[in-house]
């Protein structure tokens, strides 16, 4: 996959790569859940799915731009209205929802931490599979 | 009264009062004055002490004689105010023409006694004397009211008098074009009838209705059901008093019913007894065999004239309406005539009359005797122009053997009511002879005096079994000397009925029997029913006498029964007077002759042609004064109304009839005078020979003749006949029907029955099966499908994430096939650049 070449022919990685970096973090996540036994090394792999996530929110705030003259929903702006006064600070984008994931996964972690504590305090293990409680 | 009324033939030898004014001859017995209300009212009160007297007693009597003689001072009165046609009321004077000029005398007439009869029927057992002063009083009103319309009849002395009071009972209307006022179509009227007839028969019902009311005091006065028998007989009394006034055939054919339910009503009064509730339901049902073939007649005739009222009918006839079907007028006229055999109890269906007489013994008088009998010849009177001379024929036979066949059942008869029922259905044979021999007059004559003196005989054998408890003659005799008034009442009319003369009897039956040689003369078919009216005259005499003679004189037979005997309470005594005066006075004045003449529409021309070889014309004319003068009346009353009362004199504008015929008719009238005394007095003179002076032994003659006499006690087995002929049969076909009633249609309704039990079965079972099946399986199916995908919810948490992720790409995956198999699945051909020229 060809990396894109800046304007001072330096070359740039593409949105594709930020992408391909995301999808194996999830996807080496999703293994970590489904392979893992242990509740901490299952807590494990759903914090790489959340940061595969976080690489993909960065990377489309990175590349990919609204059109200016469209206001939320797409709908056009009136003329001669500034869209920075619609949207405030150009700057704050999609990147922002990475930061909320990372609070998120902070908290996620310390409640899911919890749980898995009330598992080996009844259980006697973190062993996930023993948790079948919610068997139909 | 251009003519001598001696020529007439009848009443020659008794003419008082012929040669003036004709009521004059009324006012013989009505000048006694007394003109006010007070002195009925007064009349009335004090005959209430005297109804329960049980002993012949003097004071008593000479009390009632008194009241008698101020109730017929009334009555006079009530006459005479008719016949001056105005009176001087406080200033006022009030014209009598308005009885007739307008409908409400004669609906108060009527709607009275049905008033009363409600009232009798829902409080009348908590008044005081359980209400009998409520029917009687309104009869009474009504017979003030009738005897003013008589007078005022005798006061106009029109033949063509007559008055229409009619309005649209039912009007069927057709649209016809917007803004075009609708076309009524078809319209029944209904409405009222005032001619002479009319009045006259008013007259004798409500006469006899009231005497009897007040016979029935004393009478009735033991009766539990007292007031119900008063109500009764005011149902019956208006039901009459509506066949007589109603001026359609519709409204007669109700009241005709009507008068059958109260003859049921009263037939059955006594329904303890079964033979009385036989006896009602017999008479019922021979009155509604002959009532089938009086209302075909009146559809018949409304078929093909469209009109209900008489003259409408009438006028269709005259105007050709039957002119392609003269053979079905005659049919017509004959089913008409069916209601007539029914109701008057001609021969085949006369045996109902006999029966009837389990009923009381003033509702025998007054129902089976005098009015509602006669009804049936009332009947043929009114409808008189439409028979043709075949049908009249056929009535006039009917009548003939009707008279001599229950004369000479009446020979035979022990039981007095027995007797006079007998003499009852023969008298109404006479009648009916008399209209079909064309003697349309002295027919009708024969009703109004047969009524007078036939009601007395009754009241008068009623007042015999009061005081003999008993009504078989065999047990009574020398009774004269206890009952003299009932004896000398009875008398009277014995002598009336029997046809002697200066009776009233004798003029009307003189009058039949003389108008019947004529008519023979003309007529051959007739001859043998003159033969027959003849014995039957001699017959009536001779039974008559041999009730009188087995009765009243002689030795009682049973001592016991006689001992107890006794005059009856005046309450009884004071009809059998009147009535027994009126047996000898009813004819007198000429005045029934003058005033009933021809029928109103000649359409019967025709039949006076075929009768007389040398018809004349004044029928015709007749028929159209006739009917024109009573349109024109009806229309707009007052012009005729003003010159009557404008005239005190009612002499001046006096229409009697005079009959064309007369001088032909009369040698046959002297004739039949002389045949009819021999006759009657060959009768009287056997019956004497035979039951006072025993000369002549009934019990010797009788053996003598066992058949003639087996079958003259058996009535001729006419019941038996009826009983084997019709009533078997149609038991037979009853149990027929019932039969068939069990066996095929029950058979087809259980049949039906089980089918559809079969049916419910089926759909049972397809309701349990599939219906249900239907729903447990779809049950089924969902919790097996539940227990099916249970399986996934392992409730291991990676297993969950392995199936999300496994869907979440197959969703992907699945999409991207989706929208872009042409990229995935068809390779598209390398685009061919065309190289630049």
């Amino acid at each position: 996959m060809p990396l894109a070449v800046a304007a001072n022919n330096m070359p740039v990685a593409s949105l594709e790569w930020f992408l391909l970096v995301g999808a194996f973090l999830f996807a080496c996540g999703i293994f970590t859940i489904l392979t893992r036994k242990n509740a901490v090394s299952v807590l494990m792999g759903v914090e790489l799915v959340l940061n595969a996530a976080n690489v993909n929110l960065v990377a489309f705030s990175r590349f990919v731009k609204a059109p200016a003259t469209l206001g939320p929903a797409g709908i056009e702006l009136p003329k001669g209205v500034d869209p920075h006064l619609v949207y405030g600070a150009p700057w704050i984008g999609g990147n922002v929802f990475a930061a909320f994931v990372i609070i998120l996964a902070a908290a996620e972690a310390a409640v899911a931490l919890g749980i898995i504590l009330g598992i080996y305090r009844n259980l006697g293990d973190v062993d996930v599979d023993q948790v079948t409680g919610m068997k139909g | 009264m251009a003519h001598g009324h001696d020529d007439h033939g009848h009443g020659s030898g008794h003419d008082a009062g012929h040669g003036s004014a004709a009521p004059g001859g009324h006012d013989d017995h009505g000048h006694g004055g007394g003109h006010d209300d007070h002195a009925h009212g007064a009349a009335a009160a004090g005959g209430h002490g005297g109804g329960h007297e049980t002993h012949f007693q003097p004071a008593g009597m000479s009390r009632g004689l008194a009241v008698l003689v101020l109730a017929l001072g009334v009555a006079g009165g009530f006459f005479s105010l008719g016949v001056t046609g105005h009176f001087d009321f406080g200033g006022r004077v009030i014209d009598l023409n308005d009885l007739f000029d307008t409908p409400w005398p004669a609906l108060t007439v009527l709607c009275l006694p049905l008033v009363a009869a409600f009232v009798q029927i829902f409080v009348g057992r908590k008044l005081p004397r359980r209400g009998d002063w409520v029917s009687t009083g309104a009869v009474m009103v009504g017979l003030a009211i009738s005897l003013m319309m008589f007078g005022r009849m005798i006061g106009i002395y029109d033949w063509q008098f007559q008055r229409i009071h009619e309005i649209e009972w039912i009007g069927l209307f057709t649209r016809s074009a917007p803004g075009q006022p609708d076309v009524t179509s078809f319209r029944i009227p209904m409405g009222i009838l005032i001619d002479n007839i009319t009045v006259i028969m008013l007259v004798v019902v409500t006469l006899i209705s009231t005497l009897v009311h007040i016979f029935s005091m004393g009478y009735m006065v033991d009766e539990p059901r007292y007031s119900r028998f008063y109500a009764f007989l005011s149902i019956f009394t208006f039901s009459m008093l509506g066949l007589i006034l109603c001026h359609n055939v519709f409204a007669l054919y109700m009241f005709w019913e009507l008068v059958g339910l109260s003859s049921y009503l009263l037939i059955g009064f006594w329904f303890e007894k079964k033979s009385a509730a036989d006896a009602q339901k017999k008479a019922f049902l021979a009155n509604r065999v002959g009532d089938i073939g009086m209302f075909l007649g009146i559809v018949t005739f409304f078929y093909f004239t469209g009109q209900i009222t008489y003259a409408g009918i009438f006028k269709g006839v005259a105007e050709g309406a039957f002119s392609n079907h003269m053979g079905l007028l005659t049919i017509a006229g004959c089913l008409l005539f069916c209601g007539a055999i029914g109701k008057s109890a001609q021969f085949p269906l006369h045996v109902w009359l006999p029966d009837a007489m389990e009923g009381p013994t003033p509702v025998s008088a007054l129902i089976h005797a005098a009015t509602m009998v006669a009804a049936g010849v009332y009947l043929v009177t009114r409808m008189f122009p439409v028979f043709t001379p075949d049908a009249l024929i056929v009535v006039a036979w009917f009548g003939g053997i009707t008279a001599i066949f229950a004369a000479t059942i009446a020979l035979c008869a022990n039981d007095i009511k027995k007797v006079l029922a007998y003499s009852t259905v023969s008298q109404l044979g006479y009648m009916i002879m008399g209209l079909g021999a064309s003697a349309y007059t002295n027919g009708f004559f024969h009703l109004w005096t047969h009524a007078f003196f036939k009601a007395c005989l009754f009241l008068g054998s009623g007042s015999v079994i009061h005081a003999v408890h008993t009504q078989d003659m065999r047990e009574m005799g020398g009774l004269w000397k206890k009952m003299p008034i009932t004896f000398g009442a009875m008398l009277l009319s014995t002598f009336a009925i029997a046809g002697v003369p200066g009776t009233s009897g004798f003029t009307s039956k003189d009058g039949i029997l003389g108008d019947l040689l004529f008519a023979a003369h003309h007529h051959a078919a007739l001859w043998p029913i003159v033969v027959f009216a003849f014995v039957g005259a001699g017959l009536t005499a001779f039974y008559m006498f041999r009730l009188i003679f087995m009765t009243f004189t002689g030795k009682p037979k049973v001592q016991e029964k006689f001992d107890h005997a006794h005059e009856s309470p005046w309450v009884m005594a004071a009809p059998l007077v009147i009535l027994g005066a009126l047996a000898i006075l009813s004819d007198k004045g000429g005045w029934f002759q003058e005033l009933v003449g021809p029928p109103p529409s000649a359409a019967s021309a025709a039949i006076r042609m075929d009768l007389i070889a040398h018809g004349q014309p004044v029928v015709e004319e007749a028929k159209e004064s006739a009917h024109e003068g009573g349109e024109h009346e009806s229309a707009e009353a007052h012009p005729s109304n003003e010159a009557a009362s404008a005239e005190t004199s009612t002499s001046a504008r006096r229409h009697p009839y005079e009959d064309p015929l007369e001088h032909e008719k009369h040698p046959a009238h002297t004739t039949a005078m002389i045949i009819s005394i021999f006759v009657a007095g060959s009768g009287i003179f056997l019956s004497w020979l035979t039951y006072q002076k025993k000369v002549i032994s009934a019990p010797k003659i009788a053996a003598a003749l066992p058949g003639v006499h087996n079958l003259l006690l058996n009535k001729y087995y006419v019941d038996e006949f009826i009983t084997y002929f019709l009533v078997q049969p149609f038991l037979a076909l009853a149990y027929g029907c019932a039969r068939f009633d069990l066996k095929v249609i029950d058979f087809t309704v259980n049949a039906w029955g089980y089918f559809t039990v079969l049916c419910s079965r089926v759909a049972g079972l397809f309701d349990q099966k599939v219906v249900d099946g239907t729903v447990n399986g779809t049950a089924d199916v969902v919790q097996s499908a539940g227990t099916a995908l249970s399986r996934f919810q392992t409730g291991r948490i990676k297993t969950y994430l392995a199936w999300s992720v496994a869907g979440a790409l197959l969703l992907v995956g699945g999409f991207h096939l989706v929208t872009n198999w042409k990229h995935v699945f068809v390779r598209r051909p390398a685009a061919v650049v065309e190289p630049a020229k």
